[in-house]
């Protein structure tokens, strides 16, 4: 357990790093000012520069480094003669600068070298590109398979074929095909790499929402602090941005409608000031992450006994809307918010206890192991998790209709034909397959034209413009290059429910 | 707003010739296979792979009510910048043909007439005479706007 201000490792490493660059700066700045000493902008950049050392090192408790970074600022601030000897003697002060930085890094836990900063996007862009030689490489090995296929026919067609002339050939497509494998390995060890590189540990993340709780008390006239757990668990660059939101959302329900005030507290026999705990951990190639409050629990009058409602739209428990909740936007949104990530959210509450949140995210979010499977001339893909089985459509059901009902091996399993749900144009084939999929608990089946079998696909967004599709999670690039959509299996199941609830 | 470059990608829908500032376009791309996204409106003809990046495609004609395109050999997607909500979107636009680069000077570029023309007026930013013709000038940021949810909902 790690109470945020008191875990300091991260700030000093970052200190070090972004000092070593503006003490970098100030050199290459004083080199430049040599060259032409009335340059209006990097006289600017250097005070800039020095400034930024000193309110660095004053953050971090680097006492004498802020006073020299000072006394620096001052004599760049009052340079009016600029010669040789006036940049030599700054130059002096870089190297003071480097000494007082190393002097002290020897408390640093790591070397700071070993580090370097990379932009998201460019790690985005890599692995993009990896996805992208994974698909020409799907090719590659397609064409390697059909020629091998061909030799081999050639082959049983006609023995009289004389042997050089076939070990010849064989042998260099045999060669191929192993070259093909090894290929096939780095390419995955190369994703892996992006993928592990693509992970940051949640403590910044989570060291964030301290100023969340501390403000969102002050507001209501109640105290609470942040505990923050596991921040060194690393997760997915993109996870972070996209729990950002829902983790706010979580922590503000807590405190308006969980954690109680310090007079109620005390009654109850509770610190008088509440608790607010952020949890992360590894389990069995996913990731949890929980968000609990020691309060008053959820409301029982309001609620009812299953928690999970408070997950349905448009529910709110606010009498009136406050400035913080009960505006509409509540739990169905963050656990939209999760479920776009393929994650689950669950929530456990008991009276006087509290409350707590649990957040359930895959490892790598970027790459899916997806099952294909094509209707109406198009490829689409279903997340490999939702997959139960797939068996093919009794030839007595109806060809054109929405939905039905099948009876598997006596459980009653409803289907949506994806054709009629798409408005798919196109004949319907006079034979159609069943992949039973389920979600939640819930099992359903999917009337398709044809099965294609499960491969990894690295997930892309359907971009802006789309915004919202319904029941589409997302897209992907087949071997093909052509783009296939993922499909949201918990949405097609609401709309089919809700269809059937009006109906 | 437009920029003061005058030149512009000239391109064909159903025999009538429109243009773009040039500024505005990144590539022009062949006709490939687009996989349709359901629940759109037909003016969202899908999206295709453009080098590993998932590209819109809008079927121009569709969105000024002339009907879906029909794919030809001529048949090519412009791929262009259009605003969204103050953010660059990148998206491509089927046009029957792309036709050349031309130069219009502001002083032959006109405001469009109140009506006569055959697509909505507030699609264009105006109309540039050209060689004794006239040329639609469309307003990308307009025309690009982003499909409402309600339309979306089925």
């Amino acid at each position: 357990m790690a109470d945020f201000d008191l875990n300091l490792d991260d700030l000093d490493a970052t200190f070090a790093m972004e000092a070593a660059d503006d003490v970098a700066a100030l050199e290459a700045g004083l080199l430049a000012l040599e060259d032409a000493p009335d340059d209006a902008e990097v006289r600017r950049e250097l005070l800039r520069r020095a400034h930024t050392l000193k309110g660095n090192a004053s953050i971090v408790g680097r006492q004498a480094l802020a006073a020299f970074a000072h006394g620096y600022e001052e004599r760049l601030e009052h340079l009016d003669v600029i010669d040789a000897s006036v940049i030599a003697s700054l130059l002096s002060g870089v190297d003071t600068f480097r000494r007082l930085l190393d002097g002290e890094e020897l408390a640093a836990p790591a070397p700071v070298n070993q580090h370097i900063r990379v932009r998201a996007e460019k790690l985005n862009r890599m692995l993009d590109l990896a996805g992208e030689i994974s698909i020409a490489r799907g090719r590659v090995s397609d064409v390697i398979l059909s020629a091998a296929k061909d030799l081999q026919m050639r082959r049983s067609r006609s023995f009289a074929v004389s042997a050089a002339q076939d070990d010849g050939s064989g042998g260099a497509l045999d060669e191929l095909i192993e070259t093909e494998r090894q290929i096939d390995q780095l390419q995955a060890e190369l994703q892996e790499l992006i993928m592990r590189a693509r992970m940051v540990p949640v403590g910044p993340m989570f060291r964030q929402y301290a100023r969340t709780v501390r403000d969102t008390a002050a507001i209501h006239g109640k105290n609470a602090t942040l505990t923050t757990i596991g921040d060194d668990v690393e997760i997915d660059t993109s996870a972070v941005e996209l729990l950002r939101d829902p983790i706010t959302h979580m922590i503000r329900n807590a405190i308006d409608h969980g954690i109680e005030p310090s007079s109620e507290r005390v009654a109850n026999g509770k610190p008088p000031v509440g608790h607010i705990t952020l949890a992360a951990k590894h389990e069995a190639g996913t990731i949890i992450i929980r968000v609990s409050d020691d309060g008053r629990g959820l409301d029982r009058a309001a609620i009812g006994a299953d928690d999970a409602v408070i997950f349905e739209p448009g529910f709110t428990t606010a009498k009136e809307v406050t400035d913080l909740s009960g505006r509409g936007v509540g739990m169905d949104v963050v656990r939209r918010g999760i479920e776009a990530l393929r994650g689950t959210i669950a929530i456990e509450s008991s009276e006087g206890v509290g409350t707590t949140f649990t957040i359930r995210l895959p490892l790598t979010l970027a790459v899916i192991e997806g099952f294909g499977v094509a209707a109406g001339g198009e490829t689409w893909i279903v997340p490999m998790e939702s997959v139960v089985e797939c068996v093919e459509l009794p030839v007595d059901e109806p060809r054109d209709a929405l939905s039905g009902v099948l009876l598997l091996r006596d459980e009653i399993v409803p289907y949506v034909r994806l054709r009629s749900l798409f408005a798919i144009e196109g004949e319907t084939p006079s034979r159609e397959n069943v992949l039973v999929v389920q979600h939640d608990g819930m099992k359903g089946g999917l009337v398709i034209d044809e099965l294609h079998g499960a491969s990894q696909t690295v997930i892309k967004p359907l971009g802006d413009y789309f915004e919202n599709v319904p029941g589409i999670a997302g897209s992907s690039i087949l071997g093909s290059g052509r783009v296939a959509l993922i499909l949201d299996i918990r949405a097609i199941f609401d709309r089919m429910e809700k269809e059937n609830g009006t109906e | 707003m437009e920029q003061s470059n005058d030149q512009y990608l000239t391109f064909f829908i159903r025999g009538e010739e429109y243009a773009v500032s040039i500024l505005r376009v990144k590539e022009i791309i062949e006709y490939e296979s687009i996989t349709r996204v359901p629940t759109t409106p037909a003016h969202v003809r899908g999206v295709l792979n453009l080098r590993g990046t998932v590209l819109p495609v809008i079927d121009l004609a569709a969105k000024f009510g002339h009907g879906d395109s029909e794919a030809t050999r001529t048949t090519c997607v412009i791929v262009a910048e259009t605003k969204l909500d103050d953010a660059m979107l990148v998206v491509g636009l089927l046009a029957d043909a792309v036709s050349s680069v031309v130069d219009i000077n502001a002083d032959a570029i006109e405001a469009p007439p109140s009506f006569g023309t055959n697509i909505r007026v507030d699609f264009l930013t105006g109309m540039g005479k050209l060689d004794g013709r006239l040329v639609l000038i469309l307003d990308l940021d307009r025309i690009l706007s982003p499909i409402e949810l309600e339309q979306l909902a089925v």
